[in-house]
């Protein structure tokens, strides 16, 4: 059997899973996040002699977040890979991560050997079935042929236009079989080249809007990120001389010390942010998909306001806000445009207005706490600089550091904003780390979904990776007890648990060295400590149970109608 | 044509899997079309599935954006109007012998309901043409002690050559 056709490239003779390495190596792959199983033997086997690092995880939907921080920082996708039956199921939540954040990562899956499939045979899964709806496409390696022409085009759609997670299901009779290969320079194929968008091509719209506008406020979301479009913000920005808020998953395309910065927006977002938003009569969305999480009461999101809608994506077009003006294009490119388009604008009356709301003060008021998670969040980002990556897990943690972590550059804010995944930050972190050669990562996490991804201490172990965790721990599952305090009466069903264990112990258990502060005075200590360490640190935070995550707006609400603390606090 | 529902001409590999992805997209995006059927052009290796989908020309251009996303999915594209003809099918058995013969024979002459089989006391039935007509059809033989209809389609081709034919 021969595959591809030559080019006076020599045959040889390869098994399946040394080809699917051969090519995972021609994508320039330097490492992959997985755990072997009874259907990637063979795959392992070839893995042995890899020209590129093969690192063991504990779960397989750590390797999948692994994979994730990897592609977040380094732009390059990330590389996962899974056994059959069990193996895939527990991928599933790391695919979805992936695919509601635009994360493009490709998760080789071992499947049953082909004559068994559809038979119920030992740790079966229907791998195309179960990963419909997380993945952005998804290939079955039906023959020795096609493994070359599969992960070529597996990596050509995970980071194609809007970028995201690719599964490559592998048989494990494929990965044994042999036969003569040649490694061709064939083009992926099997990609049929997208029509140009007949809409969404109203540059000249958006310039006009854009040299109306008195009150611009740009909303900068991932796509900026994605499209390492940062510079091009900035260009814009400062031509426009626009304020600039960002969504979630859009913190770090815009350094938050610029004066024209506003933070977040949305739910929790900045006041100075939302108010912007609020009273903007030109917003221009780049990059952004309008999630509710950012909009508030969509019927009153920017209602004052036209809309610019920039997305390379064209079904994010009208889906969430009909805009004024569509640009179906690459951020980078777009804003590009727009600043050599753009004449150069002077606005002092906006501008002072801006001024003012970035003066609007806020923080949330927890009487008589000296301990707070404002304070902590500002000392470890002051510790660690601007270039140290942070991911944050989900809740409250998540939150305090969306609002409190200055992030200065792109791709040194990583969290799971589109799907909100307990249990990202530790594994997201190792993925980042090892993308930036290993070098120091912060990882800020709630005592509840810490626990969730957990086991990873001992991969963090296992390779020294510089991984500095932050456990804020509250003694609860704090968000969803907000939620219960403001909303549901006070009913705190199911989400106040005290202490869950002792977190230093825990971590000295897997022999990483573990700290615990109550006051500022031991974290700065800790920190002094904590910057200095080669391998994992832990730090426990412990906070007050009662903390809540301020500003904030209530679900359903416009943004403007934000609240600053407790009702009555 | 109902001015509240759309069709949707959707060129695609031929294959489950793509066919999994289509309807699977539609279903989570809340786009619950109303019939499709599943064809083959001259084109070997693709199938053109045709959908209608309720509500207006804005719903379905957000379902054909999405359908564009997928990898398997050639062409889109909304195939409304009088551009287009379409065409529905159905099958109909019914009992026999026929009580009202000069009803009958009238049906078969005026109408597109032709015989296109006997069984053991019974007789199989088709129709064809635009929807109206079918469901005319249907609704007219419900005086002959039918046991079963079976009805598809659309089909729907352009009158003059499209984007869709073309790649
Ligand atoms: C996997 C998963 N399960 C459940 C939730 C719902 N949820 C959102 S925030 C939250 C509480 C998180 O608690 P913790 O990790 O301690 O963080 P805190 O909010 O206290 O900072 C929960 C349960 C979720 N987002 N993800
Ligand atoms: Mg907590």
């Amino acid at each position: 059997m021969r595959t591809g056709c030559g080019r006076g490239a020599e045959a040889v003779n390869m098994t399946g899973a040394e080809i699917l390495v051969r090519m995972l190596a021609e994508q320039n792959v330097t490492h992959v996040f997985g755990i072997p199983g009874g259907a990637v033997i063979p795959l392992y086997d070839a893995l042995y002699d890899a020209p590129f690092v093969h690192l063991l995880m504990r779960h397989e939907q750590a390797a999948v977040h692994a994979a994730d921080g990897y592609a977040r920082v380094s732009g390059r996708p990330g590389v996962c890979i899974c056994t059959s039956g069990p193996g895939f199921t527990n991928s599933v939540t790391g695919l979805a991560t992936a695919f509601a954040d635009s994360v493009p990562l490709v998760l080789v899956c071992g499947q049953v050997a082909t004559s068994l499939i559809g038979a119920d045979a030992f740790q079966e899964a229907d791998v195309f079935g179960g990963s419909l709806a997380v993945v952005k496409h998804s290939f079955m390696i039906r023959d020795l042929s096609e493994i070359a022409e599969t992960v070529r085009s597996a990596f050509g759609i995970a980071v194609a236009g809007r970028p995201g997670p690719v599964l490559v299901e592998f048989p494990v009779n494929l990965q044994r079989e042999s036969g003569s290969f040649v490694q061709d320079a064939g083009p992926s194929v099997g990609l049929h080249e997208p029509a140009a968008p007949r809409y969404g091509q109203d540059f000249a719209g958006c310039l006009r809007l854009l040299e109306a506008a008195e009150r611009p406020v740009i909303l900068a979301g991932g796509g900026v990120v994605l499209s390492n479009a940062a510079d091009a913000l900035l260009s814009c920005a400062e031509k426009l001389q626009a304020p600039v808020a960002t969504t979630l998953m859009g913190k770090g395309s815009f350094p938050e010390s610029c004066a024209l910065a506003l933070g977040m927006a949305g739910m929790h977002g900045t006041p100075q942010a939302n108010l912007a938003l609020s009273e903007a009569d030109v917003i221009l969305a780049i990059g952004a998909r309008f999630s509710d999480r950012t909009t508030g009461a969509v019927a009153a999101f920017g209602r004052r306001a036209k809309i610019i809608h920039i997305d390379i994506d064209a079904a994010e077009m009208g889906k969430v806000v009909a805009p004024h003006a569509a640009l179906v294009a690459d951020a980078g490119r777009a804003l590009r445009e727009l600043t050599d388009g753009l004449g150069k604008a002077n606005r002092p009356s906006w501008e002072a207005r801006v001024r003012e709301l970035r003066e609007h003060p806020f923080n949330s008021r927890c009487e008589g706490e000296s301990f707070r998670p404002r304070e902590i969040i500002e000392r470890i980002r002051n510790a660690f600089g601007d270039a140290v990556p942070v991911v944050a897990d989900v809740g409250q943690n998540q939150m305090w550091t969306a609002l409190h972590w200055k992030a200065e550059r792109p791709r040194t804010f990583l969290t799971s904003g589109g799907l909100g995944t307990m249990g990202y930050a530790l594994p997201a972190a190792i993925g980042a780390s090892f993308a930036n050669a290993l070098s120091p990562v912060a990882c800020i996490a709630g005592d509840g979904g810490f626990l969730m991804n957990a086991q990873e201490l001992e991969t963090c172990v296992r390779y020294a990776v510089p991984v500095r965790i932050f456990v804020l721990n509250n003694g609860c599952l704090g968000m969803v007890r907000q939620w219960q305090e403001l909303f549901w009466n006070g009913r705190c069903s199911q989400t106040v648990t005290g202490t869950p264990c002792d977190f230093v112990r825990l971590a000295e258990a897997f022999g990483i060295p573990g700290f615990s502060c109550s006051s500022l005075r031991a974290l700065d200590a800790a920190l002094s400590d904590v910057v200095f360490r080669h391998g994992p640190v832990l730090v426990e935070c412990r906070i007050a149970q009662k903390e809540n995550v301020f500003p904030m707006v209530p679900a359903g609400r416009a943004l403007e109608d934000f609240l600053s603390g407790a009702p009555g606090a | 044509m109902s001015g509240s529902e759309r069709r949707i001409s959707v060129v695609a590999e031929d294959t489950p899997e793509a066919f999994l992805r289509l309807t699977g997209l539609l279903a989570r995006r809340g786009f619950r079309f109303r019939e499709m059927s599943l064809g083959r052009t001259m084109r070997p290796g693709l199938a053109r599935y045709t959908l209608v989908l309720p509500g207006d020309a804005g719903t379905a251009e957000q379902a054909i954006r999405q359908l564009r996303k997928v990898v398997d999915v050639l062409h889109v594209e909304d195939v409304t109007g009088d551009a287009f003809r379409e065409r529905w099918v159905a099958l109909i058995r019914c009992d026999l012998p026929v009580k009202d013969t000069a009803l009958l024979h009238c049906l078969l002459d005026r109408t597109s309901l032709r015989v296109i089989g006997e069984g053991a006391g019974t007789m199989l039935l088709e129709a064809s043409g635009d929807r109206e007509t079918v469901d005319a059809c249907v609704e007219a033989m419900s005086a002959f002690g039918v046991r079963d209809v079976l009805t598809g389609g659309p089909f729907i081709m352009g009158l003059s050559s499209g984007e869709g034919e073309s790649n």
